[in-house]
């Protein structure tokens, strides 16, 4: 399952001038501490305070897709918290405390609605934390009019005709779109590239970007399918895709029970080559395929206790609070393993607090253009910066850089940590081509 | 019209009251007043296929069709909300009425997994579908609907717009009640071979209910089209249905009233326990089985039983208290 | 369809026919025999399938002991139901299966707070690994579910014609104020039908616990399919059900293997609704008189 690589990976990086910040300061062993223009109380005299800030999580909290919504409310709580310790977020002088409000929308459109009349017109919310989907497509005209800055994770989400919904917590599709490019070096002598993810608006769109870079960055694209989102049974879709002998398969977007079962089925049919995908549950997928197959599998969920980040990091500290807070004992117990969601809307969150205290003010549109204006803003996931208009009409998007890691003895591990800005740049037009004869860029969808 | 000034009385106070709770009430709430009167229709329309004793799992998916109705229509032609709401109950109706033909077949226990087979596969026509449906995104961009130059996107003017939607609603249907029609409905439920016996077309007047009913809930989902925007298949699968039931489990289907009382119980029950938070399905399940096992007739049977603790004791001649109210 | 996928689909077929068969025997037993149908029985198949989730994946339990254990826990969830909603319900056949409907409610809560909603737990593969079959690699896990299902229905069968029991349950399915007469306990059968249906339901949830994503809400994509394979068979016969099983998982893998799931799903109501408009009394049903 190994493949031979020609030369080390940071030497690579090195000379093609991909930002490794963190990977020098991680090998020198320093701390990797999120800066914020927040900052600790250091004034001589502290600032007055200010009315309270409301903020929405608007979330499936039951039913099946509670998993991508109710461990949000973990994260996005420590975060306001230690905001709340200094005071509360800075904004024109004042200290305002931050005060968060949930609503269940059980991932329908409806519901969603009702919760975001009721956070907006009962709980006065200025930022409303979400999943999206269809819950952005159905609150998206009432959050408009109101001006109420919504966090979808989806990237695909963001639209020009919805000035307020911005994007980025999660890092699809650009961890997509980037993957090609790193196996093209890390693995120099593969060639044959297969990609498959399931057929809503978000496996579609993903995969029509990723195809577009991996042939922008001179992969043979073999395969390029979307299954349907119903499927239980993935033998026969794995029979498929096999049958083009590809040397990696990509999973996309794939939901996680599905890459499970993909995996599995790989393992199954005797699949050898290099498995990459957007996020890997290795702890499921290790209960159905020994640990040797998983072995070099890449994907871009990090794992926040990973020696990469350093030790005291912002990473660090994050698990352990949470640990203290919601582990098992704890005083909050939540009674399930720390989860990719428990701090994957804290992105967003932190990003339009920033932009909050750098404007000065809540008002949706200075702190959207703030942002905009901004070379860099701290996230948790480093210095990100708001773009997107080639790729979805408006710079809504919240771009981080981008970690890849590899699989090692069953743990995953940070292998480099990639920007995204320069690289699109020198590829937009070959990529946007291609997701154009697919239709799926905004215009189209 | 109606038997007795008091009902009158009833009916007036009931209009000022709904008239006025705009005006006094948080924005919000005149949300949660506006689903509710959508849920009022919905709940007496589920009442008449049930006068038959077919209790069908299908309703809320006739419901469905007429918001999706509603957004094809609005989304081809362009059509006003006056004409959208109307023409979305008529294609209700319709496929109503197809649904029924190989559910007529079947009675009592085989009616209702027939019923919800049926209904699936109408859902899942929507799921599969990308093209014209929208598939499991389902569909966006359903205007609110304006009239005069008022628009419905606020809550206010589009509560009172539902308010007369509901007004003359509820009015057909208690009309339908009270009606030959709704007394056949009633003698099938009792004992079908007995109205065969006498003449009476049963899967006629079968069919007639369940398409009334279906009638109905698409007045419902067109309203609730208009009002989200947006439809979804989710909004009408069998955890919504089975919401449905409660409201008429809870309320009883006996009276008319029942129903009503019904949801409004439930209605409040619901935003209350939102603290619950995952907890509440569970609530809602044990609800349900309360009231199947122990209060079946619901609570207007509770107030039956009430009513004739308090009021048959009294000798006779002394005022009119057996005769009060309904 | 080239061979290897052919052979698969045929494998998954059986699989998926084994496994509709445990399930739907429990729900048309339960249904010849009180007249009334479990909304909830979808649930047991999830409670077995967490039995085994928990005896094996987190207590280490060896694999068939896991299985083994559902039959009980489920089979008691089933009298637990018969005794408590069935039975106060038993003059009002509706109310009883709506009543199921809220049971579903409460099961998915509770097992949801209990072990957690959201991601999916997996349950590890005991034997992992796969059967090669004229080129189709067919997984360990999957293989077994076949020889289980045989030997299920087998005892079943066995419990039905050759123990006194059984035979009074029939007896009771078939005509229930006769059976009475002949000083059968009515209140006892019910609840041993109960039983059967709660075990098996268990059995088929606990045998495909490795192979499906274990979720609360895995018992939705059960219910209609069980319902729809009993109508077909026709409501109270078991061998009509375990007919309509096989042919479903057929038509149901065969559909999803050209087409996709949704479309399999339709497929099957729409020949439902075929069987009730040309035979109401399904494929093996008895005519009403």
């Amino acid at each position: 399952m190994f493949l031979k690589k020609t030369m080390g990976r940071r030497e690579f990086f090195t000379a093609s001038s991909i930002s490794i910040a963190a990977a020098a300061t991680a090998a020198a062993g320093s701390s990797f501490e999120v800066p914020s223009l927040v900052g600790s109380a250091a004034a001589a005299t502290p600032e007055p305070i200010g009315d309270p800030i409301h903020i929405g999580f608007l979330a499936a909290l039951s039913g099946p897709d509670a998993g991508w919504g109710l461990p949000g409310l973990t994260g996005n709580q420590i975060f306001i918290d230690r905001v709340n310790a200094e005071g509360g977020l800075l904004v024109g002088g004042e200290r305002r405390p931050l005060k968060m409000f949930a609503f269940d929308d059980e991932a329908t459109g409806s519901k969603a609605l009702q919760g975001a009349k009721q956070l907006v017109l009962e709980n006065d919310v200025k930022f409303i934390s979400a999943i999206g989907g269809n819950p952005a497509d159905a609150t998206h005209p009432f959050l408009s009019k109101k001006k109420v800055i919504y966090a979808s994770l989806i990237s695909t989400d963001i639209m020009p005709d919805r000035p307020y919904l911005i994007a980025g917590g999660d890092v699809t599709p650009r961890i997509d779109m980037l993957r090609p490019f790193y196996h093209r070096f890390v693995n120099p002598d593969l060639k044959r590239w297969a990609v498959i993810s399931q057929d809503d608006t978000i496996g579609l769109t993903s995969q029509a970007w990723e195809v577009g870079s991996a042939l922008a960055d001179g992969w043979d694209v073999v395969y390029d399918v979307n299954y349907a989102i119903e499927t239980t049974d993935f033998a026969p879709v794995v029979t498929a895709l096999l049958a083009t002998k590809p040397d990696v398969v990509s999973l996309n977007l794939s939901y996680p029970t599905f890459v499970v079962q993909i995996v599995e089925q790989l393992y199954l049919q005797g699949f050898k080559g290099l498995i990459s995908a957007n996020y890997l549950d290795t702890e499921s997928i290790l209960q159905k395929v020994p640990v040797e197959y998983l072995e070099g599998a890449v994907d871009s969920f990090q794992l926040f206790d990973d020696p990469w980040w350093g030790s005291p990091s912002w990473q660090h500290d994050f698990i352990t609070e949470w640990m203290a807070r919601y582990g098992p004992g704890a005083p909050e117990d939540v009674h399930r393993e720390i989860t990719g969601i428990d701090w994957d809307h804290v992105i967003t969150l932190k990003v339009w607090a920033e932009g909050v205290t750098l404007a000065g003010t809540v008002d949706p549109d200075a702190v959207l253009e703030t942002l905009r204006a901004q070379e860099s803003i701290p996230s948790i996931l480093g210095p990100s910066t708001m773009v997107g208009k080639e790729m979805w009409g408006i710079d809504n998007m919240v771009s981080p850089p981008i970690p890849i890691n590899e699989v090692r003895g069953g743990i995953k591990r940070v292998q480099a940590v990639v920007r995204f800005e320069g690289w699109f740049a020198a590829r937009k037009e070959k990529i946007i081509k291609v997701v154009e004869e697919k239709g799926q860029m905004h215009y189209q969808r | 019209m109606f038997v007795n000034w008091k009902t009158w009385l009833f009916l007036i106070a009931v209009l000022a009251v709904a008239g006025a709770a705009p005006f006094m009430v948080r924005a919000y709430s005149t949300e949660v007043l506006i689903l509710f009167m959508i849920n009022l229709i919905l709940v007496c329309s589920y009442r008449i296929p049930t006068m038959t004793g077919d209790w069908s799992l299908s309703h809320v998916v006739m419901m469905g069709v007429g918001a999706y109705a509603t957004a094809l229509l609005s989304k081809w032609w362009d059509l006003s909300i006056l004409l959208t709401v109307p023409l979305s109950a008529v294609v209700a109706a319709v496929v109503g009425l197809i649904l029924v033909t190989p559910l007529i077949r079947t009675k009592g226990f085989g009616f209702f997994i027939a019923s919800f087979a049926l209904g699936e596969f109408v859902r899942l026509t929507w799921v599969k579908f990308r093209d014209p449906f929208g598939g499991p995104r389902g569909m966006i961009g359903i205007p609110s609907g304006e009239l005069g130059g008022i628009d419905f996107f606020e809550p206010v003017p589009y509560y009172f717009f539902v308010l007369v939607f509901v007004f003359f609603s509820l009015l057909v249907m208690y009309r339908i009640d009270r009606s030959r029609i709704g007394r056949t409905f009633k003698a099938i439920y009792t004992d079908s071979e007995l109205a065969e016996s006498v003449g009476i077309d049963v899967p006629h007047y079968r069919a007639l209910a369940f398409a009334t009913g279906a009638f109905f809930a698409g007045i419902a989902g067109s309203l609730l089209a208009h009002r989200l925007g947006a439809v979804d298949p989710k909004n009408f699968d069998v955890t919504t249905m089975v919401y449905l039931i409660i409201w008429i489990v809870v309320g009883g289907s006996s009276t008319f009233w029942g129903p009503i009382f019904g949801l409004t119980v439930m209605t409040f029950v619901f935003e209350w326990s939102r603290p619950l938070l995952e907890w509440r399905p569970l609530l809602f399940g044990g609800i349900l089985i309360f009231f199947l096992v122990f209060l079946p007739g619901g609570l207007e049977s509770l107030f039956g039983k009430l009513r004739e603790r308090f009021f048959t004791r009294k000798p006779l001649g002394k005022g009119s208290a057996g005769s009060s109210g309904t | 369809m080239d061979l290897p996928t052919l052979i698969q689909t045929i494998a998954n077929s059986v699989v998926a026919g084994s496994v509709y068969a445990i399930i739907a025997v429990g729900l048309a037993m339960a249904f010849g025999v009180m007249k009334m149908a479990n909304f909830a029985h979808g649930e047991f198949f999830m409670a077995g399938a967490y039995v085994v989730y928990v005896f094996y994946a987190l207590l280490g339990w060896p694999f068939p002991a896991a299985v083994l254990m559902a039959i009980p826990i489920v089979g008691a969830m089933g009298v637990a139901t018969e005794r408590f909603i069935f039975r106060p319900t038993r003059d009002n056949v509706m109310a009883g299966f709506m009543a199921t409907a809220g049971l579903a409610f409460i099961l998915q809560v509770l097992v949801g707070q209990t072990w957690g909603v959201g991601l999916m737990r997996s349950v590890p593969t005991p034997y992992m690994g796969a059967m090669d079959i004229f080129g189709a690699k067919i997984g360990w896990q999957r293989v077994l579910v076949l020889p289980s299902a045989v030997v299920m229905l087998s005892a079943l069968w066995f419990f039905l014609y050759r123990v006194k029991a059984g035979k009074a349950l029939r007896a009771c399915a078939q005509d229930p104020e006769t059976a009475r007469l002949q000083g059968i306990r009515i209140g006892r059968m019910t609840m041993l039908a109960m039983a059967i249906s709660g075990a098996s339901a268990g059995l088929a949830g606990a045998l495909m616990a490795p192979i499906h994503p274990v979720t609360p809400y895995m018992g939705h994509g059960v219910i209609l399919t069980a319902f729809i394979i009993v109508v077909m068979g026709g409501m109270e016969s078991i061998a009509g059900a375990v007919l309509a099983a096989v042919l479903l998982g057929f038509v149901h893998t065969f559909v999803t293997t050209l087409f996709d799931a949704v479309t399999a799903q339709m497929v099957g109501v729409a020949i439902m609704a075929l069987v009730l408009i040309v035979r109401p009394e399904g494929l093996l049903g008895r005519v009403k008189a």
